[in-house]
């Protein structure tokens, strides 16, 4: 068996063992239940910027249209977890097509700043429309609509299984992005599109395919995170929801399948442990990053592959 | 020789201006299939704009190129590169973070009747970095990336190949080498090569064209070019 399948499917083994043979507590199962949700919204925003070489800084436009798309569905059309979820990768994708074939029309630094504002334009829309989206207060799903083949998703454990099954289809995805020519088009792109071009791709087709896939990946993260946490709210849609899955993949390591998982690891856990010391925990937490992007520039996982391990994908 | 059906490309009144500068002004220019086509000219004289125009980097102010008997002018690059125009930079443009492999697997173009690792391999072969296969292509020495360059550039198996100042910076022994390379991938392709190495064009080029302040001043073949009293003039001064 391949080296690189070995790694990815036994770090999903052991996600899984350490909830079969009940090595969490109730508090870190809740955690890695989020976490992997997280993760996984990680991996989205990875396949733009650390394969593609996209710095977005509006993702969570993303995030929230899926999001928004299944509780509104389910809050007021009474749709079952199914067919939400079905109309909110529908409706991320196209919402990702949409905002991709706008955007890319700007490179750089001009990208960057268009995304920031087409995210914060969704923001102040949710606000907005309070009458329908309840702005910042937000909506709570039912119990009895977080449902899913008779199963109930608020209950912890199947909660965490399920966010567990979102993880791995999502990282397994990932890692067959990153090994097909697809995937090899879109790094020849971050290194130096120039050439790319000159071997005849088409590279802004290649580009807005990745935002779509980005965008729907994303969205897909944001209806789960609705259905399997029962909230959702306008600050899912703000800046930092856009911040934190660059600092998840700037930490794990750019263009690497698991990065996001162990910057989003590390980072919750950072700020958790950090805001038991002090109130003033970002000061912790911002040192802590400095450290990490001084010693470890290409990220934790990013470092290791460098080093010793170029085969991790 | 000089006939219709044997010219791959051709270009009419092809011009590009830069805010008012003539950097290429109304070139008519042919290339028949199966040469080897020199374009020499002074430095600043709009080679690589030109090669630039043919290929798609850059769009022309006006004119037409016409490419295997199609007008390609409105085409965009890679639609070009994707109908057999294939360009090697002039500064070396590989992905140095990727390996050897990785690049060459990047330009091949996808047949059924080959394997790609065969492909890769037939192409390094050549060239003589087969054994470097598995390198970084950033921890490769200058003239083994020149060579890779060269690899992507045969590797696309284009009906065209620019190689925009493929010798630049090589040593001597590395030079004989490329020529020999050259001669060999244009037995199956029709090359258009800027070169400033005179000894390269006048022992691998069958004919010569020489631009000028944007214009084509002489054409044809070597004997001709270096007795042409204007080519002489422009390269030497009065």
């Amino acid at each position: 068996m391949r080296k690189d399948l070995i790694l990815h499917l036994g770090a999903l083994a052991i996600l899984l063992f350490l909830e079969l043979f009940g090595v969490f507590s109730d508090y870190h199962q809740g955690n890695f239940a989020r976490i992997l949700v997280l993760a996984a919204y990680g991996i989205g925003y990875n396949v733009l910027f650390g394969y593609t070489g996209l710095l977005s800084l509006g993702h969570a436009l993303f995030f929230s249209a899926g999001l928004y798309a299944s509780g509104l569905s389910i809050y007021h059309l009474d749709y079952n977890v199914g067919q939400s979820l079905i109309l909110a990768i529908c409706f991320s994708a196209f919402f990702s097509l949409l905002i991709g074939y706008l955007a890319l029309r700007t490179v750089g630094v001009s990208f960057m700043i268009v995304t920031l504002m087409f995210s914060q334009v969704g923001y102040l829309c949710i606000l907005y429309f309070g009458g329908i989206t309840r702005g910042d207060e937000g909506i709570v799903i039912q119990q009895s609509s977080r449902v899913f083949l008779s199963l109930d998703l608020s209950d912890p454990t199947i909660r965490y299984y399920s966010a567990l099954i979102i993880f791995s289809l999502c990282l397994i995805f990932n890692l067959w992005i990153a090994k097909s020519s697809f995937g090899r088009v879109l790094i020849a792109i971050r290194e130096n599109s120039d050439r790319a071009l000159m071997l005849g791709y088409n590279v802004h087709l290649y580009k807005l395919l990745a935002v779509i896939i980005s965008g729907t990946i994303s969205g897909l993260a944001g209806a789960c995170y609705g259905i399997l946490f029962g909230y959702v709210g306008a600050s899912f849609a703000a800046v930092p929801y856009s911040i934190f899955p660059l600092l998840w993949v700037l930490i794990g390591g750019a263009g690497t399948v698991l990065g996001p998982l162990v910057g989003a690891i590390f980072m919750f856990y950072l700020i958790d442990y950090a805001s038991d010391i002090t109130d003033a925990y970002m000061i912790i937490v911002g040192i802590t990053l400095l450290i990490v992007t001084l010693y470890a520039r290409r990220g934790l996982l990013g470092e290791l592959r460098y080093r010793y391990f170029k085969w991790i994908p | 020789m000089d006939t219709v059906d044997n010219i791959l490309l051709y270009t009419e009144n092809v011009s590009k201006n830069f805010q008012g500068i003539k950097a290429v002004n109304n070139v008519n220019f042919k290339i028949y299939k199966n040469e080897i086509r020199a374009l020499i000219g002074p430095n600043g004289a709009g080679k690589t704009t030109f090669v630039s125009l043919l290929c798609g980097r850059i769009n022309a102010t006006a004119g037409r190129v016409v490419f295997c008997g199609e007008d390609i002018s409105n085409l965009p690059v890679f639609e070009r590169i994707s109908n057999g125009i294939g360009y090697t930079f002039q500064i070396t443009s590989i992905f140095f973070n990727l390996t050897v492999y990785e690049n060459v697997a990047l330009a091949i173009k996808k047949d059924s009747t080959n394997r790609e690792e065969n492909s890769v391999s037939e192409v390094l072969n050549k060239v003589g970095l087969l054994d470097r296969i598995e390198q970084r292509s950033g921890d490769l020495s200058y003239g083994h990336q020149r060579l890779l360059e060269l690899a992507m550039g045969m590797a696309q198996k284009p009906k065209l190949l620019i190689l925009d100042e493929p010798t630049q910076g090589l040593s001597d022994s590395e030079i004989e080498n490329f020529k020999k390379l050259i001669k060999d991938i244009s037995s199956s392709t029709t090359i258009l090569l800027i070169e400033h190495n005179m000894d390269v064009v006048m022992s691998i080029a069958d004919n010569i064209s020489v631009l000028h302040f944007g214009e084509i001043i002489a054409d044809g073949d070597k004997e001709t070019i270096q007795n042409d009293p204007i080519v002489q003039k422009a390269y030497l001064g009065d």
